[in-house]
């Protein structure tokens, strides 16, 4: 078996004194696999995705990325990990209401490697019309409908090519129609970018689509 | 268009423009907190403007300047020494129709180097009945050119309140017309004194001024341009070649016959440092003490008014005992009497202020000489009044002389022989009984073995130059420090408007918290994307610079309104009213000082904010979260609440921080408010003794000085008061060294305080005045014995009350103050007490004793203090105001002249509430702000409110209810804590609330504001429709 993109080993998060939100859990995700993560409300979806992508530490256990426990590395990798290798999809959307949608894909080339950003605005302008929003290019994220506006933050998480694409209920806000139509999107995505994607999510339907389904019950992790 | 990779600097420009409404919010605190600033340190940027202004104007081009007072010299050291001579006197000046009067006017003889010295040209060269005056003497005189003025002046003499001279000579009064009216610039506001009221000048032709008092060619002013006064200490060392014997009054005579050479003063009695300098010059000089007695009495008969001389015998020749008299043959014939025979000498003794004694003493005849042997007029002293008079009956000396008692013979004798001395005693026997203040010889003889005239004239010179010679002040240095050390207005209006910027402070600070939910969820974004944190909280901080920096150029202009306004208002309310012009001045520094302040406020305020960022979880700041956590679980509650007042109170528990910075900051201004209100100065009753007025009812000053002690009825008789009609009545006198005021009147650091010379007795008698603290007092002793305790030699223990010491001077109890005496002796005055507020502020009273030393020349009294029966004020007021008419005096109520003292420390404290209002005012505009930031984020729960029935008013009654409740809180806190504090003290204290229903007012109106302003705020932001944003919701 070939060695995993990113690996959880053990992990257990907790809040102050609270009970863990979750506990032992240990996964392996591979180089371009698709996993949906699925569970109650309050399972700790949330919270294993924002281990997965560095946006929390757990309280115990280690997070190995190729390799690297990510507890070795300071803020400031951290946020460079999270630029390079990583994208997210949000529930809430969150995109910035003051820029336009071609704008706000761009976001994350702010800090980008040197002589990335002129490819990053080549690529924001060929995944927007790739996406279905070539002409909405210019729009706010006030004047776009639910369902563009996940896909302008779907194509935001894909800017910088990260090898890893974290979706956090990314349909939670939209009707079914539009939700099928962005997993179809992550999926193509998945399969055209060579990206892994772990997306959490309540809906089962949806969970199918990915290759693999894992269940997180009160914080611990089994088969789905 | 468009596909331009982003940049950081689009982002934090598209982010400004997004949230315009909370960054204009955040320009106009900005603004106002640079507004704030800048209008406090152009404040002070005026004072010091004006305060170098008028001290350019008062001293011209003058660098240094000496002034002697009474002590009249030379007009030739002005050429010596290359300064322009003046000759500067006090007066009184009227309209010659009586119609306007002004006392205490400032009278300078000036000759045509004057108008040298002036900043502007115009000064006219004066002529014979003609006088210029000062632009603020014109004003006051109302007076025009052409004008006929009467202008009394007081006459500079060392010895005036000696009763030898003759009564009514201390002043001369002349007329003349308005020549020109002398302008500010052009040495219109000439004084030596630090003060920014303008003075009140007469100037007048010096030879003119010189003939009108007796002084020809005598000065006891010298101004040193900046030619002649460039170099302070050659100035000084060309004054000490050239200052003589004539310069002190002095006068080395050749006597008859080749008799040797005499040193005789102008003041009848050489001064005793001038006494032992004479002696020391040679070992053959004698001295010689010449005394008018009344009466020579012997056997039942009398001789009246004649001269007795003490001589030493290796001038008499004769071999006398202590208790022998010699007599003349013409006076032992006109009593009969010889050797052996008792002769009784009856005479007066001189005090201070022109008091006699009639005293006594009995001698011995040892001898009888023929009169034609020892008949020397020499012997005697140029007597005022007497000397000069060709017979008995035209005597005008200030001695009660009785001319019924001048018999025929001693007319003749008086023709024939002048003051020769009829009976000669042994030096120490006439120094035993005639040594006064003045001095205990009337001459020194030196016998034509020790030398010529001109060598004794030199090495007395020398020996005099040594202790006792004057030096010119650096009176423009003085003037620099003067408004270079005065209070930093900037820094007082700073304090002043302290709670205004506390105001933008809060403000900023509370925009920031306000802005804190978009700003984390901006943070959180980026920094889930994989912008370092840093970064991140640059561009935050870079986008408050950009809002900050527009903000405070907008305040600038906006604090220069400030400044003029607070300008306005501090003349407006300074006192006298109508007396201090400021001229309005700011300089670059103080703008970029206040710009810069501004913004670095709001750096803090968002650093402050974005602090809590560190160490946050980014998933957590995706939430926008605050820390006000709790809040949020209150929100989903408050939804279910039906309640109005109950969601009132649950939103204002929401935001536990906001809520205590609006609450906190109304408690704070309204602590501010009624503190103030409560600590408003007021004296004890100004009848008792312990108060401010030392239970003295009436203060007469004088510009010309009393030269009789009226506390007696001699006195008093000597200006036609009857002792009766100042019956009860108990009148103090005080001797006055004129100088800067050194009170708060005077906006200028005082460099020469005026100091007040008092009797230290007359006060502890009385039990007058309050001290705050004092040095260590003798158990059961009066603090007013420190002023008679020995120090250290050359310091003389003081007092001054408490503004003047830490206002004025900005000294302490224990602090030391230079002075150079008029001898240009330094001496250091030790403040050894503290009196309470007082009617002395301004000045530094030192006993009159150590006065007297260290001020020989200063004649008389030009402050009385009297306490008057109650009811009799007016009367007595009235009678001193037309009797003490000639020696200009203004008399007072002395509560009133307290009054007026204080009257400066309420002024302050009237800014300081005014602004502290101000300060609440914003707060009220904050209050506004947040009730409408409020709304906004609500929209959805208000919404929902209208969605299930609430009508608009109630909705906008759920975010007013907040807000009295907030401004309920800080008005309630700030009262009590106003009380905790305050009440223990109010009541036997000199603090208490006397001024209670302005604050009361202003509080009344902030809070109805405050409310106001929330209700139109409510009203506007839930005009609009709610559907919108409850389906948003």
């Amino acid at each position: 078996m070939s060695m995993p993109l990113i690996e959880l080993r053990d992990v257990t998060k907790r809040y102050g004194k609270d009970e863990p939100v979750i506990q032992g859990v240990s996964l392996a995700i591979q180089a371009g696999e698709t996993l949906a993560v699925v569970g109650p409300s309050g399972s700790g979806k949330s919270t294993l995705l924002n281990i997965l992508g560095a946006l929390d530490s757990p309280t115990s256990g280690q997070v190995l990325f190729e390799q690297e426990d990510l507890a070795q590395y300071g803020d400031d990798w951290l946020a460079e990990f999270r630029n390079r290798q990583v994208g997210f999809v949000f529930q809430r959307h969150h995109l910035l209401p003051q820029l336009t949608a071609f704008e706000n894909v761009l976001v994350p080339t702010l800090v980008t490697r040197p002589g990335w950003k002129d490819t990053a605005t080549e690529r924001a302008e060929r995944l927007m019309t790739r996406v279905g929003l070539g002409g909405k290019m210019h729009s706010r994220p006030g004047e776009l409908s639910g369902g563009e506006r996940q896909r302008v933050a779907v194509v935001r998480a894909l800017i910088n090519a990260p090898k890893l694409l974290l979706a956090d209920e990314p349909t939670g806000s939209l009707d079914a129609v539009l939700a099928g139509s962005l997993v179809d999107l992550l999926v193509d995505l998945n399969r055209e970018e060579g990206v892994a994607l772990v997306m959490v999510t309540h809906a089962e339907a949806l969970a199918r689509r990915m290759g693999k389904i894992l269940e997180l019950h009160a914080g611990k992790l089994g088969k789905g | 268009m468009g596909k331009r990779p982003l940049t950081a600097g689009r982002l934090i420009g598209r982010t400004l423009v997004f949230h315009w409404r909370s960054n204009l919010c955040l320009v106009l605190a900005v603004a106002a907190c640079a507004a704030v600033i800048a209008g406090a340190l152009a404040v002070g940027d005026s004072m010091r403007y004006t305060l170098r202004s008028l001290s350019n104007q008062r001293i011209g081009q003058v660098r240094q300047a000496l002034f002697t007072g009474n002590r009249l010299f030379r007009q030739e050291l002005a050429e010596l020494t290359g300064a322009v001579p003046v000759l500067r006197l006090s007066g009184i000046v009227s309209q010659s129709d009586g119609a306007r009067r002004v006392n205490s006017i400032q009278v300078l003889g000036v000759d045509a180097h004057f108008a040298g010295l002036a900043l502007a040209p115009g000064f006219t060269e004066l002529t014979n009945g003609t006088v210029a005056i000062s632009l603020a003497l014109a004003r006051r005189l109302e007076a025009r050119v052409g004008d006929e003025l009467l202008v009394r002046v007081a006459k500079a003499e060392m010895t005036g309140e000696l009763a030898l001279n003759p009564k009514g000579e201390t002043s001369r009064a002349f007329r003349a017309r308005v020549q020109a009216i002398v302008q500010d610039d052009q040495m219109g506001r000439f004084t030596l004194e630090n003060t920014q009221a303008p003075p009140l000048n007469v100037y007048v032709s010096l030879p003119v001024l010189q003939a009108l008092i007796d002084h020809q060619a005598q000065v006891n002013l010298l101004l040193a341009g900046p030619e002649a006064g460039a170099f302070p200490q050659q100035l000084n060392d060309r004054l000490e070649k050239a200052w003589a014997l004539p310069d002190r009054g002095l006068a080395l005579v050749d006597l008859p016959g080749q008799a040797g050479v005499e040193l005789r003063s102008r003041d009848v009695f050489l001064p005793p440092d001038v006494e032992r300098a004479a002696l020391m010059v040679s070992s053959q000089a004698v001295g010689v003490l010449s005394y008018l007695v009344n009466s020579l009495s012997a056997g039942g008969k009398s001789t009246p008014y004649s001269f007795v001389v003490g001589l030493d015998p290796l001038l008499s020749g004769m071999r006398l005992e202590p208790d022998e008299v010699a007599v003349t043959d013409w006076l032992a014939d006109d009593l009969a009497i010889t050797n052996g025979a008792r002769l009784d000498l009856r005479f007066f003794v001189l005090g201070p202020l022109r008091t006699l004694v009639e005293t006594g003493a009995v001698f011995r005849v040892g001898g009888v000489v023929p009169l034609k042997d020892y008949a020397d007029p020499t012997l005697t002293p140029e007597l005022p009044g007497l000397s000069e008079s060709v017979n008995c009956r035209d005597w005008e000396s200030g001695l009660p002389i009785d001319l019924g008692r001048v018999r025929p013979k001693d007319e003749a004798y008086w023709e024939m022989w002048r003051g020769a001395p009829k009976a000669f005693i042994t030096l120490e026997a006439a120094r035993s009984l005639w040594s006064n203040r003045w001095g205990c010889l009337t001459a020194v003889r030196y016998p034509p073995t020790a030398g010529g005239r001109s060598e004794l004239e030199g090495r007395l010179t020398a020996l005099l130059n040594a202790t006792d010679r004057p030096v010119f002040k650096p009176v423009r240095d003085d003037a620099r420090k003067a408004w270079h050390q005065a209070l930093d207005f900037g820094q007082l209006f700073l304090g002043l408007s302290f709670f205004l910027v506390v105001s933008t402070i809060c403000m900023m600070a509370l925009l920031f918290r306000l802005a804190a939910g978009q700003q984390t969820e901006l943070a959180g974004i980026l920094m889930a994307l994989g912008i370092g944190s840093r970064k991140v909280q640059g561009w935050l901080m870079a986008g408050t610079v950009l809002a900050a920096v527009p903000g405070g150029v907008v305040g600038l202009p906006a604090g220069l309104l400030y400044a003029k306004g607070l300008l306005w208002g501090f003349e407006s309310l300074w006192q006298p009213p109508g007396t201090l012009r400021l001229m309005f001045k700011v300089s670059l520094v103080s703008l970029a000082a206040a710009w810069l302040v501004a913004i670095a406020l709001a750096l803090g305020a968002a650093w402050f904010m974005l602090r809590r960022f560190r160490g946050k979880p980014v998933c957590r700041m995706l939430e926008g979260l605050e820390d006000d956590e709790p809040g949020r679980r209150g929100r989903r509650t408050s939804r279910r609440l039906a309640v109005r007042a109950d969601l009132a109170r649950r939103q204002a528990g929401r935001h536990p921080g906001r809520s205590a910075l609006i609450s906190g900051m109304v408690a704070c201004a309204v602590f501010l408010l009624v503190v103030v209100a409560v600590f408003q100065p007021h004296e004890a009753d100004p009848r008792a003794r312990a108060s401010g007025t030392g239970g003295f009812s009436l203060m007469v000053e004088t510009a010309i000085p009393i030269g009789a002690d009226l506390s007696r009825p001699g006195g008093l008789e000597a200006y036609g008061i009857a002792a009766a009609e100042l019956k009860g009545a108990d009148v103090v006198g005080l001797r006055v060294r004129p100088g800067d005021d050194a009170g708060c009147g005077n906006l200028g650091r005082a460099q020469d305080p005026r100091l007040l010379g008092v009797d230290p007795e007359a006060f502890r008698k009385r039990g007058s005045f309050g001290f705050l603290k004092t040095l260590p007092v003798k158990k059961e002793g009066s603090p007013w014995l420190l002023l008679e305790a020995g120090l250290e030699p050359d310091v003389i223990p003081a007092f001054a009350d408490e503004n003047t010491l830490m206002w004025g001077l900005g000294k302490a109890l224990g602090d030391e103050l230079t002075y150079i005496d008029e001898r240009g002796q330094s001496f250091r005055l030790r403040f050894v007490g503290v009196l309470e507020n007082s009617i002395f502020q301004g000045g530094i009273l030192i006993s009159e004793q150590a006065m007297m030393a260290r001020y020989p020349t200063l004649a008389g009294q030009s402050l009385l203090l009297i306490d008057v029966p109650e009811g009799n004020e007016s009367r007595v007021a009235d009678l001193l105001g037309r009797q003490l008419c000639d020696e200009g005096a203004e008399v007072s109520l002395c509560a009133q002249r307290l009054a007026e003292g204080g009257a400066l420390t309420v002024m302050y404290l009237k800014l300081f509430q005014t602004l502290g209002g101000l300060g609440l005012l914003l707060g009220v505009g904050v209050v506004a702000l947040v009730v409408v930031r409020n709304a906004w984020e609500r929209q959805g729960e208000l919404a929902l409110l209208r969605a299930v029935g609430y009508s608009r008013r109630d909705v906008a009654g759920v975010l007013v209810q907040e807000q009295v409740r907030l401004i309920g809180w800080g008005m309630g806190v700030g009262v009590a804590a106003a009380l905790v504090v305050a009440l223990p003290i109010l009541g036997g204290s000199r603090f208490i609330a006397v001024c209670w229903p302005g604050p009361v007012i202003m509080l009344m109106t902030v809070a109805m504001g405050g409310l106001l302003a929330s209700a139109l705020a409510a009203w506007a932001v839930t005009g609009s429709t709610p559907w919108n944003a409850l389906r948003r919701e």
